[in-house]
């Protein structure tokens, strides 16, 4: 397969190998532990994360895999600290010991 | 506290912290400890002048290889037996400083290397700026278990000192590492030694050492080398074995109290004032006198 | 605050103005003071949004609601035929686009799916080492592939919360890499913890299509009616929009889902910009006629036989087809009003044999609450109360206007807080409650419990809501709702409550907001 057009760019033999991923039928070690404790009846995960992380496993893990929802205490229900503000930069800086 | 002693020296950028780790090293290794320095700056320069001025593969650059990692891939054998660690980070303007250094240091744990080296002194020299989390990372639990910050007189010294002191009281109640003391660093009139003095009472610090400023040191970076190994005998190779034996025998670890932004800036104001005052007394007196460098 | 006239204060409310010099769009709060957080009544909303002291709050305990990145926004841009999107992001952050086929696969080719629908997504998997070191080589390396595996018109570049902690310079890798490429960059800034507001990703995502995909137009299509519309918005409901636009010789521009790239690039020759959710379409709708000239209407979206025949009198009026929809008006009321009058007369009975109106609950976004409260009302049902995912000024104006025209409400603002949701139904105890699919909304009760809207990806007829059609189908739906009880009957007696009865004790659904002094 001929990269041209990034030949053009890079130099010709100099294109790095790509490592990008293309649609992965997975996730991240959060979504394995968040899978995890959400088929375990009667544990409420806590995700110490960013507001999206509950629903976007939600939908790829649990919806994506033939419908399935997350019962009672999986899916949107899971806590998650308070998304990180429109100051967020300084939300970021403070560790948030809350 | 365990047998090993693990100190975190942190310090304001370009205050000589590295210049002061490195040559603490090197004092005790020549009193016969085994000591092992790691840097936690991303310019991976701490350990430059116990190796000749060399600098050494960093762990983030062995674990970026891909490679896995081999402890001769990141431990190299400096002056009087130093074992150096370099932490590495990226390069200005990308990435994430802090990520890497608790990325290193998780790997350290990972690959025992305190079990294996069994080192009498373990020595932390950290980015003082402790700009995010992971530049608290030797603070906290199970990393350094005592900290000493190096400061002069300058405003902005004390000021990263202060932050500092905020960072340890943030751990200090869930198992992270204690105070032990300032190493007043570039202390060479006396002014800036009550300077640091009152900052210490005020914030219920101790000073662990004087340290002035040097030709010797000067000299010695020059050729890559700490004053320990370029002029033994001199009397500035001697304040760092003085040092030294302070650290080895110091058992004190305390939750310092950190001024406020306020606070720091009336304490701040009052010294200009002070100085001013004195600047214009000697004026008046004799000729030009030079108040050493008191910037605010 | 206080304001010399109208029109200051309205200036003061949002921006209005857009800037496409800049990399993204001002999120939500910020452009119009959104806020996700409230409850009391509408009136009391619209007073302290008037007056400048609305505020947002934290809460002590939040539930995992969207971000600005998968809330939808993934799922919807892999859609985009011709297109390739990249996230760039650790691999977790791309897991919703899995759902693509759960969500569409459904919509039978012969209504118009396309048969193949290949999605192209790829993510630059930012691993540790990424972070510390920064992962500006991988995105341009990722960039190279795309274009050659899928040769798309435009490739999507979509942020996340990663990115945007370590100052990932996109932009900078856009510049790079743009001459050397025939596709279109499109750098898409929504990061989940750059907004509390899910819409900000909305915005973002416009932003980006008017900045790098449309074109300055080379004619004008008088028949073209730009029409975006949300996910919610079911398969029928396209239909529906086709449908009667046909009828009057307009073409439906109909973005995002299942559109071409060639379709974004137009929407500068379209006559108008038509809305399914007002806020939705805002941010394009005023890009759109600051930049190109394009008119635009946000008010009303058409739910409702009402609504419908002004969102068409709307249109006619842009495209000087006046008469003709006049007469489509006609001809459908023929036909649907009699059902309308059906599903009336029986909601009616109902009351009249209860007692009382029958009263609905809504979980619904900004846009449905204003098009749906006018729609229960035309049905004869009252709404006691609504619940809002967010709220910000860019509806101020239209939500005082319902709230003269159906009454005074209580409201509850919160995106995906299912235990808020659980607590005010239980305390209010609808005749029917209406919950958002992935709501965490099953209710223990013994009345009537359903879904307020589908996806996109139903096809069901009895699915619809908009249009005349959807008027009619949704009706029915709530009737049916409303009358068949079995399946929570049956939820109530074999499955526990999620929440401990001290919760409904509470009498605030906010009990865990912090209240900043």
């Amino acid at each position: 397969m001929t990269d041209s057009k990034a030949e053009e760019a890079y130099g010709p033999g100099k294109v790095p190998e790509p490592s990008a991923i293309e649609a992965p039928r997975f996730s991240c070690a959060l979504g394995g532990a968040l899978g995890t404790a959400v088929g375990i009846y009667g544990v409420v995960p806590i995700l110490h994360s960013g507001a999206g992380c509950g629903i976007g496993q939600l939908f790829g893990q649990l919806y994506a895999g033939g419908q399935n929802a997350g019962g009672p205490q999986g899916g949107p229900a899971p806590p998650a600290l308070p998304w990180w503000s429109t100051m967020w930069y300084s939300e970021v800086r403070r560790s948030s010991g809350t | 506290m365990t047998k090993m002693r693990s100190v975190a020296i942190y310090g304001k950028g370009g205050i000589g912290k590295s210049t002061t780790t490195s040559n603490l090293s090197a004092a005790l290794a020549d009193m016969g400890k085994r000591v092992i320095q790691i840097g936690c700056d991303p310019k991976s320069d701490s350990t430059n002048n116990l190796r000749g001025g060399r600098s050494i593969p960093t762990v983030l650059d062995a674990i970026r290889s891909g490679k896995p990692v081999e402890l001769d891939d990141i431990v190299y054998e400096g002056f009087g037996g130093v074992l150096c660690i370099e932490a590495g980070g990226p390069e200005p303007g990308v990435g994430c400083a802090g990520r890497g250094i608790i990325a290193a240091i998780e790997l350290l744990r990972q690959k025992k290397v305190f079990e294996e080296y069994k080192p009498d002194v373990v020595l932390y020299d950290v980015l003082g700026d402790v700009v995010c989390g992971g530049f608290s990372v030797p603070i906290r639990e199970g990393v350094a278990e005592q900290v000493y910050t190096v400061t002069s007189a300058d405003f902005m010294a004390i000021y990263a000192a202060n932050n500092l002191f905020k960072g340890i009281q943030k751990y200090a109640n869930s198992g992270g590492a204690l105070f032990s003391g300032i190493i007043a660093n570039s202390v060479t009139l006396p002014v800036q030694r009550e300077i640091i003095d009152d900052f210490a009472s005020r914030t219920g610090t101790t000073i662990a050492e004087y340290v002035p400023r040097s030709d010797t040191i000067t000299r010695s970076e020059l050729l890559g080398q700490t004053a320990i190994e370029y002029d033994p005998d001199s009397t500035q190779a001697e304040v760092y074995r003085s040092l030294a034996r302070t650290l080895l025998k110091n058992e004190e670890r305390y939750v310092p109290k950190p001024l406020e932004a306020a606070e720091l800036k009336v304490w701040a104001e009052s010294w200009s004032d002070r100085l001013l005052t004195k600047k214009n007394d000697a004026r008046s007196t004799s000729g030009s006198r030079n108040i050493a460098s008191t910037s605010t | 605050m206080v304001f010399a006239t109208r029109d200051e204060a309205d200036s003061a409310l949002y921006e209005k103005r857009i800037d496409l010099s800049q990399a993204t769009c001002p999120n939500r709060e910020q452009r119009a003071n959104g806020i996700n957080i409230f409850y009391g009544k509408a009136s009391d909303l619209i007073e302290k949004a008037r007056s400048g002291c609305l505020q947002n709050h934290e809460r002590g305990f939040a539930q995992s609601s969207g971000c600005s990145l998968n809330f939808y926004l993934s799922v919807r841009i892999g859609t985009i035929r011709d297109a390739a999107t990249i996230f760039h992001a650790p691999v977790g952050c791309s897991s919703s686009a899995l759902g693509y086929r759960e969500l569409f696969r459904g919509v039978p080719v012969e209504l118009g799916r396309p048969a193949e629908y290949d999605l192209h997504w790829m993510t630059t998997n930012l691993r540790e080492k990424d972070v510390v070191y920064g992962a500006g080589d991988k995105l341009k390396k990722a960039i190279y592939e795309a274009q050659e595996r899928y040769n798309p018109k435009a490739i999507f570049i979509l942020t996340s919360c990663t990115t945007g902690i370590i100052g990932e310079d996109i932009e900078g890798a856009v510049a790079d890499v743009q001459p050397h490429i025939d596709a279109r960059l499109v750098p898409i800034h929504c990061e989940g913890v750059r907004s509390r507001i899910v819409q900000t990703g909305y915005d973002a995502f416009w932003h980006a299509v008017l900045k790098y995909l449309v074109k300055k137009p080379e004619k004008k299509q008088t028949d073209l009616v730009n029409v975006a519309s949300m996910l919610s918005y079911t398969w029928q409901d396209r239909l529906e929009i086709q449908r009667l636009l046909g009828k009057i010789g307009l073409r439906a521009n109909l973005i995002p889902e299942f559109a071409t790239v060639e379709q974004f690039q137009q929407l500068s020759e379209a006559a108008v910009t038509a809305p399914l959710c007002p806020t939705y379409t805002d941010y394009l709708s005023r890009g759109l006629e600051q930049e190109y000239g394009v008119p635009y209407f946000l008010y009303p979206s058409p739910m409702g036989i009402t609504n419908t025949d002004e969102w068409l009198r709307q249109i006619g009026k842009y495209t000087g087809k006046s008469d003709e929809v006049e007469a489509l008006i006609e001809e459908e009321h023929r036909i649907w009003m009699p059902k309308m009058q059906a599903i009336r007369s029986e909601f009616d009975r109902i009351a009249a044999e209860k007692g009382s109106k029958v009263s609905v609950l809504g979980s619904l976004g900004q846009g449905r609450l204003l098009a749906q409260m006018p729609f229960f009302d035309e049905l004869g049902l009252v709404s006691p109360a609504a619940m809002s995912q967010d709220y910000d000024n860019l509806i101020l104006e239209e939500l005082e206007e319902v709230v003269s025209r159906v009454g005074d409400f209580d409201l509850l603002v919160n995106t995906f807080q299912a235990a808020e949701q659980s607590h005010i139904t239980t305390k209010l105890d609808p005749d029917l409650t209406l919950t958002c699919p992935f709501q965490g909304g099953a209710y223990k009760r013994i009345k009537g419990a359903t879904r307020i809207h589908a996806l996109r990806g139903d096809p069901h007829p009895w699915s619809a809501q908009s249009g005349y059609t959807g008027a009619v189908a949704y009706g029915n739906f709530l009737l049916q709702a409303l009358k068949s009880r079995s399946f929570q009957k049956t939820l109530k007696e074999k499955t526990k409550d999620s929440y401990r009865d001290w919760w409904f004790k509470q009498s605030n659904p906010l009990y865990y907001m912090k209240r900043v002094v």
